[in-house]
């Protein structure tokens, strides 16, 4: 077993950065399926944050709530992706930008 | 010698983890962004291993890089795509992609600096026996999360339902209708 010594904040760091890259993927892609993996990205960086608490309070509980975010982003890219095909089908496009018709 | 090997993993694991973040958002092609993606949930699978989630690495391996990239990398192939220009073209827009660049710095470093002026240094806790590994995640599973177990598994198979009926192809419905 790995003795603890690269303390939690390092984990923190890079959890942090990669959640930045994540939003500015979101804010700055066009594509629709860009977006999406930008906020896997970010789910990613919160997960990590969950399993470095865990390890530093010694706690098990952290790792249930990555297996129940894991779950939830299943369950977003499944439902996202069927949206984007069905607008694939009517648009043929999946530039966000383009995708205006119930602009008001 | 553990411990330096130690710190070597995890800063190699963790510039190799930004370096795939960012080419996940700036490759113009978006099977290049589901490549980096997939690097980039090893990269995160590696790091959780140096915190002894070993059931959470795994799990990561299997169910990011493997079930979720090939729905990705399926529905690329399925949609047809223009290359996109990253870089904004007119005046207004360059400032708005500035403003948000910017936003996200300030945010980011903000949050860096939070954390390294709140350290958490020494105080780690001893870790019990089997720590991270699936015998102790079941049990927690099945005793204090049993709520939480069941109401996954329903979101889950609602989900799978939502996006059959959202994905079917209603045209042949509406053609069928129309003959009957």
């Amino acid at each position: 077993m790995i003795t603890p010594t690269l303390s939690v904040d390092y984990y923190l760091l890079v959890a942090t950065v990669l959640f930045g890259i994540g939003a500015a993927g979101v804010l700055i892609r066009r594509n629709a399926l860009v977006v999406l993996m930008s906020i896997e990205l970010m789910l990613n960086a919160a997960n990590l944050n969950l399993v470095s608490f865990a390890r530093h309070h010694g706690d098990m509980s952290g790792h249930i709530y990555v297996f129940l975010v894991m779950a939830v982003a299943i369950a977003e890219v499944a439902v996202g992706l069927a949206i984007i095909i069905s607008v694939f089908r009517l648009q043929k496009t999946v530039n966000v930008d383009e995708l205006s018709d119930l602009h008001g | 010698m553990r411990v330096s090997l130690e710190i070597i993993l995890f800063c190699f694991f963790a510039a190799l983890s930004w370096a795939s973040a960012l080419g996940v958002v700036c490759s113009k092609d978006s099977v290049k962004s589901a490549l980096s993606l997939v690097g980039c949930f090893f990269c995160i699978a590696c790091l959780y291993l140096l915190q002894a989630a070993e059931l959470m690495a795994v799990l990561e391996v299997l169910v990011y890089a493997g079930a979720i990239m090939v729905l990705f990398v399926f529905v690329i192939m399925l949609v047809e795509q223009r290359e996109e220009i990253i870089l904004p073209q007119g005046t207004l827009s360059q400032i708005g992609f500035l403003v948000k660049i910017a936003a996200v710095l300030l945010v980011t470093l903000n949050l860096c600096v939070v954390i390294l002026r709140n350290s958490f240094t020494g105080t780690a806790a001893a870790l019990p026996v089997g720590f991270g590994g699936p015998q102790a995640t079941g049990q927690l599973f099945f005793s204090n999360y049993v709520f939480h177990f069941e109401l996954a598994s329903v979101l889950l198979v609602v989900a799978v339902v939502g996006a059959l009926v959202i994905s079917q192809n209603r045209t042949t419905d509406d053609e069928e209708s129309a003959t009957s």
